[in-house]
């Protein structure tokens, strides 16, 4: 120690560096946060997150729950496939904003199967509007260039003639949605169009899939996430069949008037499309599903994502066990 | 003030004003960064911590990272010559009367493929696709053509992801090597690339277009014209056209089959698959049989093996399904899952030899193949 330096200075040096020291201490303990980064992260995600509502509908038990309509019109097959669940009016009422979610993933043309047929979409549309629909949104989210995806697969001019109301991808637009699935736990989602709806239809074309073997009602729902969902491929069905758990939505639409039988989820020949002249509606997708993949000339059984929801409670494979209608146009 | 000259010889005891204001300026400085450190830290960027398996890929020969610095060489003039006439430059140089490009033109290498065709990537990563180019055109009426130029390095691969999407329905027309139409959309490989051109209508007019910009491609796209090794070393006779196929790895699912060419066959009225997988040297070959060996071994075959000329040939019983396989100097030929011994016999007597010595004295030119 310096002489120069008295006793009271030491002192009152030693102190201030001793406070400052436990100062700093005690902020580095206060910030610390002993969770993993990801964990850290995960929790700050879930904080944030929302769940969606039930957009489904309380009917009897006795209720149809799956219409199939065969025909080659479009909108006689969605007036017909309607008609047979007990009519639109049962889930779409006066005033009601009613969210359409076609699959617009590609910006390939209509004919190629690879997106919801804008004639089907139309024919929806303009059953919800003739049954007093307030508003009619359309959403999807395809990763790349959404104007050009719903542009060149005619659904920008569809909305435009139906008076329906696009809604496109912004980042603004996503919002952690708390899923709690199997594979999914919170995961960015294209939730704006959820804020105003207060019913949600999915009209979803049926084709093949590269990975999960078949695209239909269930893996539409696929196209409302955000973030870097590509990653989610590796456990495809597993994702997939966490969509009936994620969002109830009014009605599904399995637009079957031409299928992609092959090179799927994007086509790009017309060989690789066949006409089904078939629409299917109905409430439980899992169902439609199981339906639909057999009209690929599939077996419904060896499809792993239709057992995973069905063993998870979330629909039902035995479709012809519920109570459905078939009808011709 | 006072000078103390202890054991540190000198101490200042005046401190400038100046000196004092950048001593604040860096300590104030420090406390935003910690500050803007620690905000940061409480946003999630899921760049950061999100896995995109696609990017653990290796980087695809011919597209170099972003983030690699390339010494230029002193041949780098020839390859900045070879770029400029490169897919960009070819699509840049479409020009059909009443057609204009619409947007610009889109790249995309292995690890973003899916951010264009999502859920079909994997297929094209599976043979090693090098990245793709697309643009599209529109006329007056709104109608479109998008036009695809996959580039996936080799004519083999170029072929392979070719025949997987082969509607072998479609009437074939003289474009490229395979070319098809399907409605007014055309389908056609050339030398390292897979082209797709897709039309929004299938009109006639609409496909005078269309079979013009692919003319226009076929111009411009190098192909040597020479045989794609492997490609007609199976055998023409008795093929189920529209059959071929190339598969870079997983040869009919096996793990041990890389590079195998495979065609499905009429022999005896019986539908017969043969596969020939080439291999680069014969320690390479060596494996190949004994992968196919473990194969049989697992579903318990009778496994007989003889040698045949240099190489080594394999007959599997697996109750009732018979595999013959073949072995070369650098390849292997083969014929799977037979339910009749006797043609399982005939096909590796008469068959798989010639299988085993024809690869090199293939030859293709353009449309003349029925792929």
């Amino acid at each position: 120690m310096s002489e120069d330096l008295s006793r009271r200075e030491f002192v009152k040096r030693l102190t201030t560096t001793g406070l400052v020291a436990a100062g700093a201490g005690l902020g580095a303990w206060q910030l610390f946060d002993p969770r993993r980064g990801d964990r850290y992260f995960r929790d700050v995600l879930n904080a944030d997150a929302v769940t969606l509502p039930s957009f489904a509908v309380d009917r009897p038990a006795s209720a149809v729950t799956m219409a199939i309509a065969r025909g080659s019109e479009p909108d006689a097959l969605v007036r017909a496939a309607l008609g047979a669940m007990g009519g639109i009016e049962q889930f779409v009422q006066r005033g009601d904003v009613v969210l359409l979610k076609p699959n617009v993933a590609f910006d390939r043309p209509a004919a190629l199967g690879a997106t919801t047929h804008p004639g089907i979409f139309k024919a929806v549309a303009r059953a919800c509007r003739d049954a007093g629909a307030k508003q009619i949104l359309v959403a999807d989210n395809p990763i790349n260039q959404p104007e050009g995806c719903f542009f060149k697969s005619g659904l920008t001019a569809a909305a435009g003639e139906i008076g329906a109301d696009l809604v496109l991808p912004r980042k603004s637009a996503f919002h952690p949605l708390k899923i709690d699935g199997e594979v999914l736990s919170t995961w960015p989602m294209f939730t704006e169009p959820f804020e105003k709806a207060t019913k949600v239809i999915g009209i979803a074309p049926l084709k093949d899939h590269n990975l999960c073997s078949a695209s239909m009602t269930m893996k539409n729902w696929y196209g409302l996430l955000g973030g870097r969902r590509n990653q989610f491929h590796q456990r495809i069905h597993g994702i997939v069949s966490d969509f009936p758990h994620m969002i109830k939505p009014t009605l599904v639409v399995l637009d079957a008037t031409r299928m992609l039988m092959r090179n799927g989820p994007t086509g790009g020949s017309l060989g690789d499309v066949a006409r089904g002249d078939t629409v299917v509606v109905g409430t439980d997708m899992v169902a439609v599903d199981t339906f639909g993949y057999g009209l690929l000339g599939r077996d419904p059984e060896k499809l792993e994502y239709l057992h995973r929801a069905a063993a998870r409670d979330l629909g039902s494979t035995k479709w012809k066990e519920q109570v459905w209608r078939e009808v011709t146009t | 003030m006072t000078l103390h000259a202890g054991n540190r010889g000198f101490v200042r005891t005046h401190i400038s004003s100046f000196e004092r204001g950048i001593s604040i300026a860096l300590v104030l400085s420090l406390g935003a960064i910690g500050t803007a450190i620690y905000l940061s830290g409480q946003t999630y960027d899921e760049s950061l911590f999100g896995l995109d398996p696609a990017a653990l890929a290796a980087p695809a020969a011919g597209r170099t990272p972003a983030n690699t610095i390339v010494i230029p060489s002193p041949t780098t003039t020839a390859t900045a010559a070879t770029a400029l006439q490169g897919p960009i430059s070819w699509l840049n140089q479409l020009r059909v009367s009443g057609w204009e490009r619409m947007g610009e033109i889109e790249s995309f290498d292995a690890a973003d493929l899916y951010v264009k065709i999502n859920g079909r990537a994997e297929q094209y990563l599976a043979y090693d696709v090098v990245g793709l180019d697309c643009a599209s055109l529109t006329d007056a009426s709104g109608n479109f053509v998008d036009v695809f130029l996959y580039e996936m390095g080799t004519p083999a691969r170029a072929f392979g992801i070719y025949a997987v999407e082969l509607d072998p329905a479609a009437p074939s027309v003289k474009l490229g090597r395979g070319g098809y139409q399907s409605g007014a959309s055309f389908f056609f490989w050339q030398g390292g690339f897979y082209v797709q051109i897709l039309a929004s209508t299938a009109d006639e007019a609409m496909a005078r277009s269309a079979q013009q910009m692919a003319a226009g491609l076929t111009a411009r796209i190098p192909d040597h014209g020479k045989p794609v090794p492997g490609m007609d070393s199976l055998p023409r006779e008795g093929r189920i056209p529209g059959s071929l196929q190339y598969m870079v790895r997983d040869g009919l699912s096996l793990p041990f089959l890389t590079e195998t060419w495979t065609a499905d066959y009429l022999i005896d009225g019986q539908q017969v698959t043969l596969f020939l997988s080439l291999q680069p040297s014969a320690q390479a070959v060596d494996n190949v049989v004994e992968g196919y060996r473990g194969y049989l071994g697992d579903f318990d075959a009778q496994i007989s093996e003889t040698t045949q000329g240099d190489g080594i040939a394999l007959f599997g019983d697996m109750d009732g399904y018979y595999d013959v396989v073949l072995s070369g100097a650098t390849s292997v030929a083969g014929a799977v899952l037979l339910e009749d011994p006797d043609l399982a016999r005939m096909i590796a007597a008469q068959w798989l030899p010639s299988m085993i010595h024809g690869r090199t004295i293939d030859v293709i030119s353009s449309g003349e193949m029925d792929e």
